[in-house]
């Protein structure tokens, strides 16, 4: 019985999307606040114009809250619901990491493909760099999920689990907040990517760092 | 083979000891009850032999053929079943247990239909384990305990909610885990669980 490591991580990662296809407990909660905040956001500007840099930083910030609001589910949903007794007795935990870290990519896809035709709808940006603004947000969103997956495991285990996520991951994420925000102004203003090297590179850095720390610390969060 | 062996095994929850000094040792073949009084300690000591507690000190040494059992090993020598497991509600009885054979590397397809007989469950396999009553997902809960046919089996109040039908499940799992060579471990305050043991250590 030879086990693989990815196919145990795809098992994981089925089993999450199967359950969230019947359960909704993240996928609502993330569209939904990005949508309101978005559209909050939209009207409270009313007919101002604003320029790239403010577009930019509204655009992150709903993408951070969103995570915020919904990428602890993963985690929380296992230990709220008891489950995560029985994961813990079958499942090898680079393997829980792996597929919830996927889970929550594939969340942040979703929300990054409602979210950009909604922004340029209410909030239009007048000419970018698409290629450029999606760099940033596959990069962005890898460090996103790779950060929170680890964070939400350490707060799955306590009791006021939504308070200590945001309170453990604004400070973590701020790297990421910082380069993405980067990344995305200028591909608002049109420039090519070669522009936004020092952001991307930040973002590949920042992605590799926290997967790589979050691998190696997840054992001992996952037995503790 | 498996064996067990407990020594001077503490648990504290702060300042409150549970586990006070047991010492046991288990061989192959062994149905140990574990009996003791509300709090004190039985599920503590459950927990701790399936690794999902750590003493406060002591040691408990499981050895397959002479080796300490390694995680992977645990994973599927290993089987555990108690009043707090849950599996997922919004996955059928059938996809909760391929997907736990999945992540243990257990073979699929006929042997999942095999363990779903064993345990009474024909006909309710494509049910989400939601829907089921409490007697049924207790069974399904017992299907992912032996599902891998485990060396050492631990029960916690396994019969908790289950019919005579389902009471007799238990017992045949019990006695087939020991007849292979394997070791039982019961924790219970149900006097007709007390006749599946061979061996007994009372907790204070």
């Amino acid at each position: 019985m030879k086990l693989s490591w990815l196919d145990t991580t795809l098992a994981v990662l089925v089993k999450d999307l199967r359950t969230e296809a019947r359960a909704r407990s993240a996928v609502g909660s993330v569209l939904l606040f990005s949508v309101v905040t978005l559209t909050a956001v939209s009207y409270s500007l009313g007919g101002f114009a604003i320029d790239a840099d403010i577009q930019a930083s509204m655009l992150w910030i709903v993408l951070l809250f969103a995570a915020l609001a919904g990428l602890s589910r993963g985690f929380v949903s296992e230990t709220e619901s008891g489950t995560v007794l029985a994961l813990r007795l079958a499942a090898p935990p680079t393997s829980v990491y792996l597929g919830k870290f996927l889970f929550n990519l594939f969340l942040l896809g979703v929300l990054d493909l409602i979210l950009i035709p909604l922004f340029q709808i209410l909030l239009p940006v007048a000419s970018a760099n698409w290629g450029l603004l999606m760099i940033g947000l596959v990069l962005g969103s890898i460090g996103l999920a790779a950060s929170t997956t680890l964070i939400a495991a350490i707060v799955a285990q306590a009791g006021v689990k939504g308070t200590l996520f945001t309170v453990l991951a604004f400070p973590v994420l701020v790297p990421v907040l910082v380069a993405g925000i980067g990344a995305t102004r200028k591909a608002f203003a049109s420039e090519p990517v070669a522009a936004a090297m020092p952001e991307i590179q930040l973002l590949v850095s920042y992605a590799g760092v926290m997967l790589a720390a979050s691998l190696l610390l997840f054992d001992h969060v996952w037995k503790d | 083979m498996i064996n067990v062996k407990v020594d001077n095994l503490t648990r504290s929850f702060g300042e409150r000891l549970v586990l006070d000094d047991v010492n046991v040792e288990l061989h192959p073949g062994d149905r140990l009850v574990v009996k003791g009084h509300n709090g004190s300690g039985k599920s503590t000591f459950v927990r701790i032999l399936a690794g999902l507690l750590r003493p406060s000190s002591g040691t408990v040494l499981i050895e397959y053929d002479g080796k300490p059992l390694d995680e992977a090993e645990r994973r599927i020598r290993v089987g555990y079943l108690s009043p707090d497991l849950v599996i997922y509600e919004h996955l059928t009885v059938a996809e909760n247990l391929d997907f736990f054979a999945r992540v243990r590397g257990l073979p699929r397809g006929d042997a999942l239909g095999a363990t779903i007989r064993r345990v009474g469950l024909e006909g309710r396999e494509d049910d989400l384990v939601g829907t089921l009553s409490t007697g049924l997902r207790q069974r399904a809960k017992l299907a992912f305990s032996t599902q891998a046919e485990p060396d050492l089996l631990l029960l916690d109040e396994p019969s908790a909610n289950l019919d005579g039908a389902g009471r007799a499940l238990i017992e045949e799992a019990t006695v087939t885990v020991a007849e292979r060579g394997g070791i039982v471990v019961l924790a219970s305050n149900d006097p007709l669980e007390f006749a599946l043991g061979t061996r007994e250590i009372v907790l204070a």
